[in-house]
């Protein structure tokens, strides 16, 4: 009787293991329906797996079968209810194809019935990425509020996210605009907004709390940028309003009643101002240090009278000189990008550390792009002059923040073509003639799970070299406290 | 059966039917509230993201069961019977007592504290499943029999470690309870600062996130971080210590037994219900009806009292603008300016909770959204809310974002009340004809704002009239709100001159009464008769007003002559706007939120 049983077990085990492996799959000529998209993006070797889901209108998804073949054939293979690589295997993988490809064969059981789609390629690229992961502010994407907040850093190599600081640390604080120097957190900097605000400068883990509002400015330190001697930091300072819509598709738009832009001295504690820079007439925005630390970018709009000509906030891409030993600014201001002349709003500029471009997002009017549909990526090349908007990497919806990784082969932004509201994160690699490849979507474990369900927005995302250390209990009390250091303006 | 027996069975079932009864009849809004400020999903990831923090699990369970609150007869039912569970937990642990058992009734105070505790909409059903895992452990810890001090010391700190993780820091009641069972002071003595490092161990270790106050004083007790009410603290003393009478030596138990029924009774006759404050009860009532679209349940509660805060008086206006009958009646009702219509920001979780309702049902969507969206975004303890994200949701299909009315429906599918409208409104994504037939959302489409704008509550009046007016004038919902918010702000010359525009469907409608009281109001300003006004008043109106002009004119400083005069018109609110200024505030002042 017990060995009829057992007998019984394995047999009903074995159908039920048959039952979750292809059997003669129907082949069809199509791509799978996957999300993400991973089809024919290119990664970096070590990156987290990519892992995805079959998603289907023709009825459920009861099982995922995938083979990964690299070009010398070793394979890898995963089956369950989405496509789930072990980390190990998938590191070995993508490290032993730099700069050839994967082939994934994929087939899902849809309503007990096999299929077998197309076999699709990831490209496996021989630009490594040296970084150890990605910092981002996660945030529901609100308009007045907000609930659990942070700036959190993600390891790239697995699924490992950890919270820089969080908002159920300080009492429903707000951080934002935390920035490193070139991708090392050595240098860091963010901004605490409310109550308990500040401006907080790290530099080689010592954290300096400066007043959140300065008098003179008249506003906080927002938008920062380090100079690549990490002796500087520029910033820009913001009246900023909110307008919302009414009606129709846009949501919000935000203004700014002026805006300057300065740099931070943080060996004398100072505030360096230009009158180049803080003209009454004209705000100043979103500023930038280019990789030899010569040269500020930053955007210039002539002030509107805001509402009512919200739609004529139109920002241009300008530079001047910076000299790092006297601290001080060139006598002049080159327009290097003129969008008002294409009828368009530039913001974000992102000069690559490889000194050949700049990064940008353009749009119809304003500066805050990622609630403007019509944002796109765009990039300069300092060499020829030329502009062009990044079609291979932009999409209907906001693309907009973004950042290089240290050697500037790696792009990473912000967009919200998934659905209009929530914005996730997209990497892409340049090559050497400055095309993009496909986007993907960083990976999560169970991508499908995570991003169907989450309710936060990523935003203001940077490459970081180094997991950013910062000792939380110490910057709990630091926020508490309210000792601050007022920063005098020389 | 003896008497003492008896108590052992009919005090819990007294206890269960009482909780019940007065929950479910006495104040349903609360559990309403309750539940519209949790989402609990039936997914993997939503189960280990609650028990991955200390007192998780009593978290998971009592969303479990609030969820159930959509339902108050079931919350309430529920709710009475995890209250129970304490009670029997705690007389199970007193079996050994002949005294305790006498006593049985006060097992009951515990469980009734918390029940008038509830009267704090923001003390949370997660720390009544902690009393009941903590008494359940207190029970269990008095199975064993005589334990040595060592032995005792360490069972009570392994069922620290395991309590404290699924049920938050009351453990330490079952810590104190078990060794005074026990007769072990010196356990006591021991463990308490032995739990003290072990609760600091884990927030170093593991929940840096979290400040040490939140990890000795309960993640989810309360839905407020930082605070924690001191009846809190008072129900963990009384599961600490009811023990102790355990310890009682004397032998009058009939006295006993008296004293302590009468304890259980002062308690469940008096101190609850005092607990409850009329002034909150109402608002939380006038929410639930607004939710439940009972327009005239509404208005009927307000007919018997008088709203006295703009939360109440905006859910009075909505009701009757929805039945058609706002500007007819609405100054029979305490009126406070525009925002007893709509309110202006407030960054709480409850304050615009009908201002998003009258928005949504006015055809804003998009301010209904943003308004929503924030209304979920500031629940203190950063749960997400069914009835919001459904509201979102809808507001999405109206626009035609469907992709992210799919994300928010995709998530309610996994839930129990919301999954079936969602089944129903997935039906309606990307399928803008459907939508377009649809009741409710084709009509708010149909009456979205035609024109690109900014929302400004300064100029609401402005707004409402654009959209009255536009889409072929068919928003009559809005025009009654446009001409509300033009007398109530007094712009009575705007309103007149769009009623002489002849806008649409309206001009051919009767004038509604308080319309022709604005314009008789404004005629008499400067004309000594009504002779030549250029509206068909009504006969019953030009006297009223006439009779309020003499009133005032005779008795300056009286204004119950001016009541008399002409009451529950817009007359009489005019004339005491401009003597008095509005009414008070609302009384209910809600925890601000993250700004």
């Amino acid at each position: 009787m017990t060995k009829y049983k057992i007998f019984s077990i394995l047999i009903i085990l074995t159908l039920w293991g048959c039952g979750n492996k292809p059997h003669n799959p129907e082949k069809v000529n199509a791509l799978p329906p996957i999300f993400p998209d991973y089809v024919d993006v290119t990664i970096p070797a070590g990156i987290a797996p990519l892992n995805f889901a079959v998603v289907s209108d023709n009825g459920e998804v009861e099982r995922v079968d995938v083979t990964v073949k690299g070009a010398d054939g070793y394979k890898l293979h995963t089956n369950g209810k989405y496509a789930k690589f072990d980390i190990d295997k998938w590191h070995k993988l993508t490290e032993e194809n730099k700069g050839k490809t994967l082939t994934l064969t994929v087939c899902a059981k849809i309503d007990g019935k096999w299929i077998q789609y197309g076999d699709f390629p990831i490209n496996i690229s021989n630009y490594p990425l040296d970084q150890w992961g990605l910092t981002y502010r996660r945030i529901a994407p609100g308009y007045e509020v907000y609930s659990k907040m942070g700036i959190y850093q993600r390891d790239l190599g697995n699924f490992e996210e950890f919270p820089i600081i969080e908002n159920t640390m300080t009492d429903g604080q707000c951080y934002n605009c935390h920035t490193s120097n070139r991708t090392n957190p050595k240098d860091f900097v963010f901004h605490v907004r409310g109550e308990h605000g500040a401006t907080m400068v790290s530099k080689d883990g010592n954290c300096t709390w400066l007043k959140a509002s300065n008098d003179t400015l008249g506003g906080s330190m927002v938008y920062p940028y380090w100079h690549p001697s990490g002796r500087y930091c520029a910033f820009s300072t913001n009246q900023t309003r909110q307008g919302f819509h009414i009606s129709g598709q846009k949501r919000l738009e935000v203004f700014d009643m002026s805006s300057d832009v300065l740099v931070y001295d943080t060996e004398k504690n100072e505030i360096l101002l230009d009158s180049l820079l803080n003209t009454n007439a004209w705000s100043e925005n979103t500023p930038s240090f280019s990789p030899d630390g010569k040269w500020l970018y930053f955007t210039t709009c002539l002030q509107q009278e805001y509402p009512l000509h919200h739609k004529d906030e139109k920002y241009n891409l300008c530079r001047i000189s910076f000299d790092e030993t006297s601290g001080r600014f060139g006598s002049q201001v080159d327009t290097i990008f003129n969008a008002v002349a294409m009828d368009k709003s530039v913001t974000w500029p992102r000069p690559s550390y490889d000194g050949k471009y700049i990064l940008f997002t353009l749009s119809d009017y304003g500066y805050f792009s990622i609630w403007h549909k019509e944002s796109d990526q765009w990039i300069l090349d300092l060499t020829t002059g030329e502009a062009r908007p990044i079609e291979e990497i932009n999409s209907s919806e906001a693309d907009s923040f973004h950042n290089w990784s240290d050697n500037s082969r790696w792009m990473v932004f912000t967009s919200r073509r998934q659905d209009g509201l929530y914005s996730h994160l997209y990497l892409t690699s340049i090559n050497d003639n400055g095309r993009f490849s496909k986007p993907f979507l960083l990976p999560q474990l169970n991508p499908e799970q995570y991003y169907r369900q989450s309710l936060y927005s990523f935003n203001t995302p940077d490459f970081t070299k180094f997991k950013v250390e910062l000792n939380s209990r110490e910057a709990i009390d630091a926020v508490m406290s309210d000792e601050r250091i007022p920063v005098k303006v020389k | 059966m003896t008497r003492k027996n008896i108590f052992q069975y009919i005090c819990p079932l007294l206890t269960f039917f009482g909780i019940w009864m007065f929950l479910w009849l006495m104040c349903p809004q609360y559990l309403l509230y309750h539940e519209q400020n949790q989402l609990f999903l039936f997914s993997g990831s939503y189960f280990t993201d609650s028990i991955s923090v200390p007192g998780g699990m009593a978290d998971y369970l009592s969303e479990f069961i609030v969820q159930f609150y959509y339902v108050p007869l079931y919350g309430a039912m529920l709710t009475a019977f995890v209250l129970t569970l304490s009670q029997v937990f705690s007389g199970l642990a007193f079996r050994r007592c002949d005294i305790a058992k006498t006593a049985f009734p006060l097992s009951a105070i515990a469980p009734l504290l918390y029940t008038g505790a509830m009267s704090d909409e923001n003390i949370l059903l997660s720390f009544a499943v902690a009393m009941a895992l903590t008494t359940l452990f207190i029970y269990l810890a008095t199975l064993p029999g005589n334990l040595s001090t060592l032995t005792c010391s360490i069972t009570l700190i392994t069922g620290f470690v395991i309590l404290y993780w699924i049920a938050g820091p009351i453990a330490i009641a079952f810590v104190i309870a078990a060794a005074i069972l026990h007769r072990r002071p010196k356990a006591v003595a021991i463990c308490i600062p032995v739990a003290f490092i072990i609760v600091s161990a884990i927030h170093y270790t593991l929940f840096e996130q979290y400040p040490l106050s939140r990890m000795l004083k309960g993640l989810n007790y309360y839905r407020v971080p930082e605070i924690y009410p001191s009846i809190l603290f008072v129900i963990t003393g009384v599961i600490s210590l009811l023990p102790l009478i355990s310890l009682v030596k004397a032998r009058p138990h009939r006295l006993l037994a008296y004293a302590s029924e009468a304890t259980v009774a002062i308690f469940a006759v008096i101190y609850i219900p005092l607990s409850f404050d009329k002034p909150k009860s109402d608002i939380l009532a006038y929410d639930s009806l607004v939710r439940q679209q009972r327009w005239h349940d509404i208005i009927e509660k307000a007919q018997k009292e008088n709203p006295t805060d703009l939360f109440s008086l905006q859910a009075v206006n909505l009701a009757l603008g929805i039945t058609g009958q706002l500007t007819e009646a609405m100054f029979r009702y305490n009126q406070n300016g525009v925002e007893g219509l709509i309110g202006k920001d407030r960054l709480d979780n409850t304050t615009q909770l009908v201002t998003a309702e009258a928005l949504y049902h006015l055809g804003l969507t998009n301010i209904a959204f943003s308004t929503t969206f924030d209304l979920q975004e500031s629940i203190m303890n950063d749960r997400k809310s069914g009835r919001l994200m459904k509201r979102m949701a809808e507001c999405m299909i109206i626009n035609g974002n469907y992709k992210v009315a799919a994300k928010y429906i995709g998530i309610l599918r996994n839930s129990l009340f919301y999954a079936g409208w969602a089944r129903r409104a997935e039906t309606l994504l990307e399928n803008d004809s459907a939508v377009n037939a649809h009741p409710v959302y084709g009509q708010l489409r149909r009456n979205a704002f035609c024109k690109e704008a900014f929302y400004d509550h300064t100029q609401i009046h402005k707004i409402l009239a654009m959209l009255a007016l536009g889409n072929g004038g068919n928003n009559y919902l809005a025009w009654q709100y446009f001409c509300a918010a033009s007398m109530l702000g007094g712009d009575l010359a705007t309103l007149i001159g769009i009623y002489n525009s002849s806008p649409g469907q309206y001009s051919k409608m009767p004038i509604p009464r308080h319309v022709q009281e604005a314009i008789a109001m404004y005629w008499t300003f400067s004309h000594p008769t009504f002779e030549g006004v250029p509206f068909p008043l009504s006969q019953d109106v030009k006297q009223q007003t006439a009779a309020l002009a003499q009133a005032v004119m005779k008795n300056k400083n009286n204004p119950a002559a001016w009541q008399k005069a002409a009451p529950g018109t817009y007359g009489l609110y005019f004339i005491n706007k401009s003597y008095y200024g509005n009414q008070p505030e609302p009384s209910i002042k809600y925890q601000p939120t993250h700004e």
